[in-house]
């Protein structure tokens, strides 16, 4: 038995213990593992179109004169209220006399910071995680 | 992703900027929108791709209250499944009031893509 085999195995015998603890057996009302496979893949989302489309743009725009940006690093650059809260606390520096505006105020949630780029930078992006797909067993 | 995605379009293709009051600006030559085809992939209502049209619309609209906007040359790409539908400003500054979809496979496409890469 090669590596392979046995790795089917394991995987097969926990879907099956995973099945078994749950309660939801591999029946006709709950959908199985391979039903919901069956539906991601039919799922088109904008998602499936970002990567080929990305390519395509690359090379009738090459990267010598153009860049292209894709949304995730659009997210300082468009986000309007993020730019409004940054200003607001520069504000609050400013009024309060603080040297250092990323300096905590009150309770931090407005932390925010400016790099050498001139990125935005916010310390919420962790709460802006989204998953492409949760699998529920 | 972003939760709120209504506030940003999918792609921006942006040519090196001169150095600005900000620092370096790069200027937005194409925004690029892609439409959702959804479980069903069914074909889109002429309503369903309006609204990505208008969606389109509004960001062309924030980049020049940003003032980043590329002057008489502001161009916009909406994807929706196979269709491309390319809206270029009018001199004046205003865009089409209708727009055409075309094939991403055509020539029309090609071209209009290229034309913009030219410019």
């Amino acid at each position: 038995m090669d590596a392979v085999q046995r790795w089917a195995v394991l995987h097969l015998m926990f879907i099956y213990v995973i099945s078994l603890r749950t309660k939801r057996s591999f029946d006709s009302t709950t959908p199985s593992l391979a039903h919901r496979e069956l539906e991601l893949q039919k799922t088109q989302n904008s998602i499936s179109a970002i990567w080929p489309l990305n390519a395509y743009l690359s090379i009738k725009f090459p990267p010598d004169a153009f860049l292209v940006k894709p949304q995730a690093l659009l997210r300082e650059l468009w986000d309007m209220r993020n730019l409004e809260d940054a200003d607001a606390v520069a504000l609050r520096a400013t009024i309060l006399g603080l040297a250092d505006h990323t300096m905590d105020v009150d309770d931090g949630a407005q932390r925010a910071s400016i790099d050498s780029q001139g990125v935005f930078h916010s310390n919420s992006i962790t709460s802006q995680t989204v998953y492409h797909f949760v699998v529920n067993l | 992703m972003h939760i709120d995605k209504r506030h940003y379009p999918d792609f921006v293709v942006t040519a090196y900027g001169q150095p600005g009051v900000y620092g370096e600006e790069d200027i937005i030559r194409l925004v690029v929108e892609v439409r959702s085809l959804g479980r069903d992939l069914k074909e889109p209502s002429a309503m369903e791709k309006q609204e990505v049209i208008d969606q389109l619309l509004r960001y062309l609209y924030v980049i020049g209250e940003m003032g980043l906007r590329w002057a008489d040359k502001a161009a916009g790409m909406c994807i929706s499944g196979t269709e491309a539908a390319i809206l270029q400003s009018k001199s004046n500054g205003k865009f089409p009031k209708s727009t055409t979809w075309h094939s991403i496979y055509s020539n029309r496409f090609t071209d209009a893509i290229q034309k913009l890469a030219d410019m």
